[in-house]
């Protein structure tokens, strides 16, 4: 384990580089929560990492890692105790439409159409109605479900509820995309699919993705890097990159010494 | 043909006892023949029948049905309008919660006719058309005082608050926060997300409110005051002993307090999201 404890200089010199800073750059985070019993309990502690334009990352780690924190730190949705998060320079302070979050639990708008729904961020945005509604056509479509346009969100399955929630995600044109074990929730079958159309997806547009799963093989299947994260408090044990081509073919020997590797780390951490 | 006879069978069972209790009235009107103690059932609905015919000197059904109507509806915008945008607050801030609790709990308890003598003390008889003379022209917007929608207000504003806050906290979190890092915040925020994400628990509140509105009408009208409504119209009936108007009057009441409920539910049903197919 070379890159074992890697901080952030070094894992930094590790990546092809061309600009001298990254897209998005988290810098000595610490994130303390007030405990049931009142004490102060450290969720992360000094965790740095950089994210390049184009990457999907995926944080691994048990419950309780701080994945999730970091992920929602990121979004603006928690605010750091100490450190910063800077985005294309700038720092992060609330959440906004340049960090659209799709959460495990099914968040769509009820009382919207699902094609109301993927045009939610663009409505806030200001974007004209005939306008909003065919970009948010386009997105349903990139995820099969555009006859499903004019249903209402509980008359679909989880797996399409999901899918829906990318679209709205994706539509709002975000900087980068935040999931939160989007597919935790989704029986096997559906999740492989969905991680299939999500690679599919990524291969077009190349959006920078944060993807957060305790689920070993969906990280080696869908990351450029995997931080493989440890605690409370939180921090980061090692990251490794992978560069098998994709679509990932789960039973290659590349892929499954890659799950070990991961395994590994994630054994020791305890 | 057996399912359609099975659906009149069953519309009819539902009829059964209301019959045989309008039966058994009309049976002892009859028997007892005292008609200032229980009136004939033809006698009212003879009454029912010509809802527009003068009645005694309080105008006619129609008439006291709609100043009743009014002040009910009145008092009830009122609230909801108070209730709402502060079900909305205390809901989402907790600062404002902390803030408003207190006093909240403290007021609920107290019935809206334990407030009429200091009602009265602090407003008197005076008429809503005192201040806003244009009401004066018609003998409905006359005849509105303040204590008696004041009394109705207080009915509905409870129901219609306790269901707006605990609308708003009912939110998914996650709503929210989809929302936020959509780009929503501020009045985008509230107006696309938390007032329809709390719509289903207002609209509940709403009816409850309105219901609870009517039910405290009877006794609003019967302050000092009053010359026309529902409220009154009873109340004087009883005064000259005249039972079939009292019942005429009851039915009325119960069936626009039904109408009203009816409406909200339906409303109600086509805000559950969650239960659509």
């Amino acid at each position: 384990m070379a890159d074992q404890k890697a901080p952030l200089k070094e894992s930094k010199s590790v990546l092809p580089r061309r600009m001298t800073d990254p897209m998005l750059a988290l810098k000595k985070i610490t994130k303390t929560y007030r405990g049931a019993d009142g004490r102060s309990v450290r969720a992360l502690a000094d965790l740095s990492l950089a994210i390049e334009r184009h990457e999907m990352i995926c944080l691994v780690g048990r419950s309780g890692c701080g994945k999730t924190t970091t992920l929602r730190l990121i979004a603006g949705l928690e605010k750091a105790a100490q450190g910063e998060i800077l985005l294309n320079g700038r720092p992060v302070r609330a959440p906004s439409a340049q960090r659209c979050v799709v959460f495990q639990r099914y968040t769509l708008f009820p009382w919207r159409t699902v094609l109301a729904n993927v045009a939610f961020g663009l409505e806030i945005q200001g974007v004209g109605k005939a306008q909003r509604l065919q970009i948010a056509r386009h997105y349903l479509s990139l995820v099969g479900l555009a006859d499903q346009a004019h249903a209402l969100p509980a008359q679909l399955s989880g797996g399409m509820q999901q899918r829906v929630a990318v679209a709205r995600a994706l539509a709002a044109d975000p900087e980068v995309l935040l999931m939160d074990e989007p597919f935790g929730a989704l029986d096997a079958q559906t999740r492989n699919v969905l991680q299939q159309e999500l690679i599919r997806i990524w291969q077009n547009d190349r959006k920078t993705i944060v993807f957060v799963t305790h689920d070993i093989q969906e990280a080696a299947l869908l990351a450029d890097r995997v931080v493989v994260m440890q605690g409370p408090p939180g921090r980061i044990q090692a990251i490794l990159k992978c560069d098998l081509p994709r679509p990932r073919d789960r039973g290659a020997p590349q892929f499954l010494s890659l799950c070990e590797q991961i395994h590994t780390l994630l054994e020791c951490a305890n | 043909m057996m399912a359609g006879s099975k659906a009149v069978g069953r519309h009819l069972d539902r009829w059964v006892l209301p019959l045989l209790l309008g039966g058994l009235w009309q049976f002892f009107a009859v028997w007892l023949d005292k008609p200032t103690i229980l009136p004939r059932l033809d006698a009212v609905a003879a009454l029912l029948l010509q809802p527009t015919a003068k009645l005694l000197i309080t105008g006619s059904l129609i008439e006291n049905m709609a100043v009743s109507l009014i002040r009910v509806l009145l008092g009830f915008l009122l609230a909801a309008g108070a209730a709402i945008p502060l079900g909305l607050a205390m809901g989402y801030f907790k600062t404002v919660h902390r803030l408003v609790d207190a006093c909240v709990e403290m007021l609920r308890p107290i019935p809206p006719l334990a407030w009429v003598p200091l009602i009265l003390a602090w407003l008197g008889i005076r008429g809503v058309a005192d201040w806003l003379p244009f009401l004066e022209t018609s003998a409905i917007g006359s005849s509105i005082q303040f204590s008696t929608v004041l009394i109705i207000f207080i009915g509905a504003f409870f129901p219609i608050l306790l269901n707006t806050i605990q609308g708003v906290r009912r939110i998914p979190r996650e709503y929210i926060e989809s929302a936020r890092t959509l780009g929503a915040h501020g009045w985008p925020l509230l107006r696309k997300v938390l007032i329809p994400a709390s719509l289903p628990l207002v609209v509940t509140g709403l009816r409850i409110g309105l219901g609870i509105g009517w039910m405290c009408l009877v006794a609003a009208e019967m302050m000092p005051g009053s010359s026309a409504g529902l409220g009154y119209l009873i109340w004087y009936a009883y005064e000259l002993l005249r039972a079939d108007i009292i019942v005429a009057g009851m039915v009325a009441i119960g069936i626009i307090g039904f109408g009203m409920d009816r409406g909200f539910r339906r409303l109600e049903a086509r805000l559950i999201w969650e239960e659509g197919a």
